[in-house]
């Protein structure tokens, strides 16, 4: 848990400082609304990170995962009849 | 023609070759000196930039996996290695359609010995259905390319803009070789049954000669930019669950050759050069994360994630190889992989595909999560209970394993040498203060999901189903029940065949039980044709009597003239 806490105090900084150099010092080339509100790339990294956890654990894992024997031949064998 | 066949490629061949053949301390020189000598012969070749670049890269990476591989004593696979090798080069040097066909082959030949040399059951299994599957992409291109020669189109030419069947049938060969899908499964399935070393060399060479074929052919394509992008994503998705290691570097190879795909497919020279500098970055780091891999599964015997643990105090070397060339797949600033996403990035947003460049952002929050954040926490320095057994790691492994950091380094700082090996050697201006910022917010905003999530990242002990499911399952099961029904349709018949030849033989032999059974003739009498005088004897002995009194007749008739 203090762990967890140091990390989420180091991201947070890390984060911190981001958006502050991009706020003073940035000059974004393109002109769509992330590249030019700060602090953007946050919220889609976090919803990102979040979309993707869900796809992933919560969708592709119920769809898609098996026991690990699932292609092993005695079961080939049984369903082939 | 021959030109096509007279290529860099071809020294490694034979140096495969001669590698069967000679003793183990000259082998050893050999496999080093081959790829020195093919890198020579690339950089001094007049092919146009792209092919440089491919054959350059293809060059180092045999090379550093050569190095990795020196204490490997089995000849067959490393033979199996440098043909591989020298017959990627050789596709991406090929002028003709015929060139690049024979050693498309000759890859797909090469690579699935490397599949089954490592000797196990699954090896061989997963090594059968690799070479179904190249064989069909293979077959696929050479419909293609039979269309195109009939067509008077022989030597290699771009595509795009067409929508006749050579180019769907060629862009369909190529897709099996690029993975993408649902043509993709084979990566996932083949890869992490082959030996350490004969991984380093898959994860390098099939899916990038897919790439470069891809840009030489198809750029411009938009279609392939959906597939693109969907490979990007998926691709990180699955590895996000994934608990085999080198599994999850299969599915990381599609959801970065999905990056590269999407590039190319935008087909501005900002794409086509973002899609080969991500080639080349992608071989370094990917070469990298996969001997580190191939290091821990050697060292531990172990494969999955959920049995490894606190492996960075045992194996530092191997860990922070690891580290580094992990942060490169993400693209973190100052290493290789952030400059070529930088030009795929600028690509996407000067086309104006902006909902690719989202999405390819997020892709970039997947790979973080799935290779950077989970394989560094829980294979080498996360907290861990259990006390693994590890065995040493060669020196050469390690001294691959930090060139390939150092190149994932070098390249990362100094980006133009990528920039001046692209064929249209445009900057990606990597180091402005935007595109810094912005990568490092979106890492450390995605970090902290994934420490507000941590309990639950660790994989669990499973498979994940692939579109390989459907040759494995529905089509065994098809072939199981559609087998013996056919082998009883064919019973059947032959039976009702042979039936009928017998009943037919006996009428051929005397075809007066036909009369009798038909027109109800009187059936003859049985009898002992043997002792029958009346059958032969008696026709036979009028013709003998009718010929001989002519004989007589004629003998009267000459000699009364005379």
């Amino acid at each position: 848990m203090q762990n967890k806490k140091r990390m989420y105090l180091l991201l947070l900084i890390v984060i911190a400082v981001a958006l502050t150099a991009e706020i003073l010092f940035a000059h974004p080339h393109h002109h769509m609304i992330w590249n030019v509100i700060p602090g953007a790339d946050i919220i889609i990294g976090f919803l990102g990170a979040w979309i993707l956890i869900f796809l992933a654990k919560k969708i592709i894992s119920a769809l898609f995962q098996r026991e690990q024997d699932y292609y092993d031949d005695r079961g080939g064998e049984h369903h082939a009849g | 023609m021959l030109d096509s066949f007279m290529q860099p490629g071809l020294i490694l061949i034979v140096a495969g070759i001669a590698a069967l053949i000679v003793p183990d301390s000259v082998r050893k020189v050999i496999m080093i000196a081959g790829p020195v000598f093919t890198m020579a012969a690339v950089i001094f070749s007049d092919e146009d930039k792209l092919a440089v670049m491919f054959g350059l890269i293809f060059s180092l990476i045999s090379l550093i996996a050569a190095i990795y591989n020196l204490n490997v004593k089995d000849r067959f696979e490393l033979a199996a290695e440098a043909v591989y090798a020298g017959s990627s080069i050789s596709v991406v040097f090929a002028d003709s359609w015929i060139g690049m066909l024979i050693f498309w082959e000759v890859m797909a030949i090469a690579s699935w010995l490397i599949v089954v040399s490592s000797r196990t059951e699954a090896a061989s299994k997963a090594g059968f259905r690799y070479l179904l599957v190249h064989l069909l992409g293979g077959n696929l291109l050479l419909a293609g390319i039979v269309i195109k020669l009939a067509s008077g189109s022989t030597m290699i030419e771009c595509l795009t803009g067409n929508a006749d069947a050579a180019y769907w049938l060629i862009l369909a060969g190529v897709a099996v070789n690029a993975a993408i899908p649902p043509l993709n499964a084979w990566i996932a399935d083949a890869y992490p049954e082959s030996t350490m070393g004969g991984t380093v060399y898959m994860g390098s060479f099939t899916t990038k000669v897919g790439v470069y074929c891809l840009i030489r052919i198809f750029a411009g394509s938009e279609l392939l930019l959906y597939f693109g992008v969907f490979m990007a994503v998926w691709g990180a998705c699955m590895a996000l669950i994934e608990n085999d290691l080198r599994r999850l570097f299969a599915y990381h190879i599609i959801s970065q050759v999905g990056y590269m795909v999407a590039s190319l497919a935008i087909g501005t020279p900002t794409g086509i050069d973002g899609a080969s500098a991500h080639a080349f970055n992608h071989i370094l780091y990917k070469g990298t994360l996969l001997m580190c891999a191939g290091a821990v599964i050697s060292a531990t015997g172990k494969r999955k994630i959920s049995e490894l643990g606190g492996l960075a105090k045992k194996m530092p070397v191997t860990a922070y190889c690891f580290l580094i060339a992990s942060m490169a797949i993400a693209g973190f600033p100052l290493l290789n992989g952030f400059v070529s996403k930088s030009l795929i990035m600028n690509a996407a947003a000067e086309s104006g595909f902006h909902w690719a460049e989202i999405l390819l952002m997020i892709a970039s929050v997947g790979t973080l999560m799935s290779v950077t954040l989970k394989v560094n926490y829980f294979v080498f320095f996360g907290k861990c209970e259990k006390d693994i057994e590890v065995t040493h790691v060669p020196l050469n492994r390690k001294v691959a394993m930090i060139m390939g950091a150092c190149s994932c380094i070098i390249t990362g700082i100094l980006p133009n040498i990528i920039y001046s090996l692209t064929p249209n050697q445009i900057d990606g201006h990597p180091f402005t203060v935007d595109h810094v910022t912005q990568y490092v917010q979106l890492f450390a905003a995605a970090a902290v999901a994934f420490v507000m999530y941590l309990e639950h990242m660790k994989p669990k002990d499973k498979i994940t189903l692939d579109t390989d499911w459907f040759y494995r399952k529905p089509l065994k099961i098809c072939i199981n029940t559609l087998s013996p029904a056919c082998d009883s349709i064919r019973c059947f018949v032959g039976n009702k065949l042979g039936d009928f030849f017998t009943c037919a033989n006996e009428y051929l032999h005397n075809p007066r039980l036909m009369l009798e059974k038909w027109f109800r003739v009187k059936p003859a009498k049985p009898r002992n044709c043997l002792e029958d005088d009346d059958v032969l004897q008696k026709p036979a002995g009028w013709l003998i009597a009718v010929n001989f009194g002519v004989l007589v007749l004629l003998l009267v008739f000459v000699f009364a003239n005379i």
